[in-house]
């Protein structure tokens, strides 16, 4: 037994003290598997950070897209197409009546978004005759005789293309009328026994597009409205996705803060129904939190404010509500604030009509959003790209609607089509440069992504988001 | 050269020249427990390449100060596990003496710890891992037995040839 305690213990102490030469060659091969597995590593980022940046962009163009000044709305969704059958059914020498009036397929007609500023394409039959009344002269209209020509006004610009197909005939027609004015047009197809009146919206100068039915004074009726597309089409938004500035600090024993400041975001809107002069929104983030290894986790709360502030320059006769989608867009997506008559109090006006007393509109929607996030980070010599993802619930603290009217006096109301609160989802990339201590600069992006429509209804397709890059800097202790 | 610490802290951060600088410090150590356990110095030289990637791989998860203990148990731990591929069968029927083959001819006189290690490593394989993990490592016969998933009285019974196997080359060179 002790001759067996002898051997091992022998051999313990000879291994003990067994120390070998090491090849030359082992730490240069060595050297070379870290080298190649570190350049797998940073393959792999590259192709996470380039999946992310071009998902990011995609999502942005995409939004951005049903804003940009050339691709708004595309005609042929706004236009309306009427067999001009109906227009013969009226008698020749129909006039154009107001809305009240529904006897004849003009007032059908006049019920479809109608141009009357700009690009009037209107196809139809040999002799048929179309006046176009404006408010002011509505009256003498109803008395007046559907003549066989052209009306020629000298306050009045025309500018007329036509063009013709086998079955169709159109003629487009550019005017700006002023409120006295009687439109009248006219076309002589008399072989063209299919046309069809087709109208299309007018998109001006600026490339706006501009539904004139719901110019002010113009002749509308409830369904006219609710049909009415999306406002946000109409909205021309600039600077939507800021800058954002970012400060950050690092502890260095595991604890880590943040904050970003995003300038305001202004948004210039031009529209026929809202001519909303700008819209403000303003954004705070506060967060904390723990770093372990290669981890980051932290949470934080931002605080949004959101104002739209404007002329409400609406229709002035048949108003009963307006009832459209998407009537705010904002930086963090869409809002939908319709029934307004619900939730605003008029004075002393009824409900038929009291929204186009208000002279200035105001909206402003307070929200605040709770954040838990988990991140990754991967260092690369003095560089730390973080990455990771989170999720978080936005509350609408307050939503505020106000009006003036043309009294001077102020109601106010709020918005209660809004949902209280939305999920978010937050995927987010930061790309630091650390020395040992000091101060480090950085490169942040962050996208939200809601889950939910900021609307009740069931629409979802108007989800909410919001992507922000900003520079950072920071101070590592 | 920096100490062991900031050493551990850089390969931590995956510094190269902490990297670097930890190899120098344990690769001939290291080598050695690759020698016990290969069959020869290329197949030592690739458990030291793979056994130092892992070891910087895993870092991270060494938690206490000793870094040669933690070194050693990694090294070992991969010899296990390559030993396990080979698949190599552990014989519980009585023992035969082996070919000369296995034995070292050139041993010195004076028995030093290099040459003393080569007469271990002259054991046949099965013999050489259970007398390396009884003797040198510490294991019972029942953490042999489980590591190596073969019975304890095989175990036993490998260890107890590999000694007389060794003591018969120690009596034969005095």
């Amino acid at each position: 037994m002790s001759d067996k305690r002898n051997i091992d213990g022998l051999f313990k102490d000879a291994s003990a003290a067994f120390t070998p030469k090491a090849p030359s060659a082992a730490w240069s091969r060595i050297e070379a598997s870290l080298k190649k597995q570190r350049r797998r590593k940073m393959f792999l980022w590259w192709i996470i950070a380039i999946i992310f940046l071009a998902s990011s962009s995609l999502v942005s163009t995409y939004f951005l897209s049903n804003f940009g000044d050339a691709s708004l709305a595309p005609v042929a969704d706004h236009s309306s197409t009427k067999p001009l059958n109906d227009l013969n059914n009226s008698s020749s020498s129909s006039s154009i009546s107001s809305s009240d009036s529904k006897s004849n397929g003009i007032d059908e007609v006049l019920q479809k978004p109608i141009q009357s500023k700009t690009n009037t394409n209107i196809t139809k039959k040999s002799g048929q005759q179309v006046e176009f009344e404006t408010s002011n002269n509505h009256l003498s209209s109803q008395e007046k005789k559907v003549e066989n020509q052209f009306a020629t006004n000298n306050k009045m610009k025309q500018m007329e293309e036509v063009s013709e197909s086998s079955h169709q005939s159109n003629i487009s027609q550019s005017v700006e009328p002023e409120q006295t004015d009687l439109i009248i047009t006219d076309s002589d197809f008399s072989d063209e026994p299919d046309s069809t009146l087709t109208i299309f919206s007018k998109v001006d100068s600026l490339g706006i597009k501009v539904d004139t039915l719901l110019e002010h004074n113009a002749i509308v009726e409830d369904d006219s409205i609710s049909k009415m597309d999306s406002l946000s089409e109409v909205m021309k938004i600039s600077n939507r996705n800021p800058i954002a500035f970012f400060g950050a600090f690092s502890l260095g024993f595991g604890f880590s803060g943040a904050f970003y400041q995003q300038p305001d975001n202004q948004i210039s809107t031009i529209s026929s129904v809202t001519e909303l002069d700008h819209t403000y929104t303003n954004s705070k983030e506060v967060s904390i939190g723990a770093y372990w290894k290669n981890w980051e986790i932290s949470t934080g709360f931002s605080r949004v404010n959101l104002r739209f502030s404007g002329d409400l320059n609406l229709p002035s006769r048949n108003i009963k509500y307006i009832d459209t989608e998407n009537f705010g867009t904002s930086p963090l997506g869409y809002f939908s604030l319709y029934n307004i008559e619900n939730v605003m109090q008029g004075r002393h006006y009824s409900n038929i009509d009291y929204l186009r007393h208000f002279e200035r509109t105001r909206f402003e929607f307070n929200s605040l959003q709770l954040s838990f996030r988990l991140g990754r980070i991967v260092q690369l010599r003095n560089w730390y790209f973080i990455y990771g993802a989170g999720a978080s619930t936005l509350f609408l603290r307050s939503n505020v609607v106000s009006g003036r009217d043309e009294f001077g006096f102020t109601d106010w109301g709020s918005v209660s089509d809004l949902r209280s609160s939305l999920f978010m989802l937050s995927p987010y990339v930061q790309m630091n440069y650390y020395t040992r201590s000091g101060f480090f600069i950085g490169l942040n992006a962050d996208l939200n992504l809601a889950l939910n429509s900021a609307n009740k209804s069931s629409d979802f397709r108007f989800k909410p988001y919001t992507f922000f890059v900003g520079p950072k800097i920071g101070y590592k202790f | 050269m920096k100490s062991l610490e900031q050493i551990i802290v850089g390969c931590k951060k995956n510094k190269a020249w902490a990297q670097a600088d930890l190899f120098k410090i344990f690769s001939d150590k290291m080598y050695g427990v690759c020698l016990y356990y290969s069959e020869n110095k290329e197949d030592a030289e690739d458990l030291l390449h793979d056994g130092f990637l892992h070891i910087f791989a895993n870092i991270d998860k060494l938690s206490h100060d000793n870094v040669e203990g933690w070194m050693r148990k990694t090294f070992v731990n991969l010899a296990l596990m390559n030993f396990r591929k080979r698949k190599v069968l552990f014989a519980d029927e009585a023992w035969q003496e082996t070919s000369e083959a296995f034995l070292v001819d050139d041993l010195q006189v004076k028995f030093g710890a290099d040459e003393l290690m080569m007469l271990v490593a002259s054991l046949p394989p099965q013999y050489k891992l259970v007398f390396n993990l009884y003797a040198i490592e510490g294991f019972s016969h029942k953490e042999i037995a489980e590591t190596l998933q073969i019975t304890e009285s095989t175990s036993k019974s490998n260890l107890s040839r590999a000694r007389v196997i060794l003591q018969e080359k120690l009596n034969k060179v005095y």
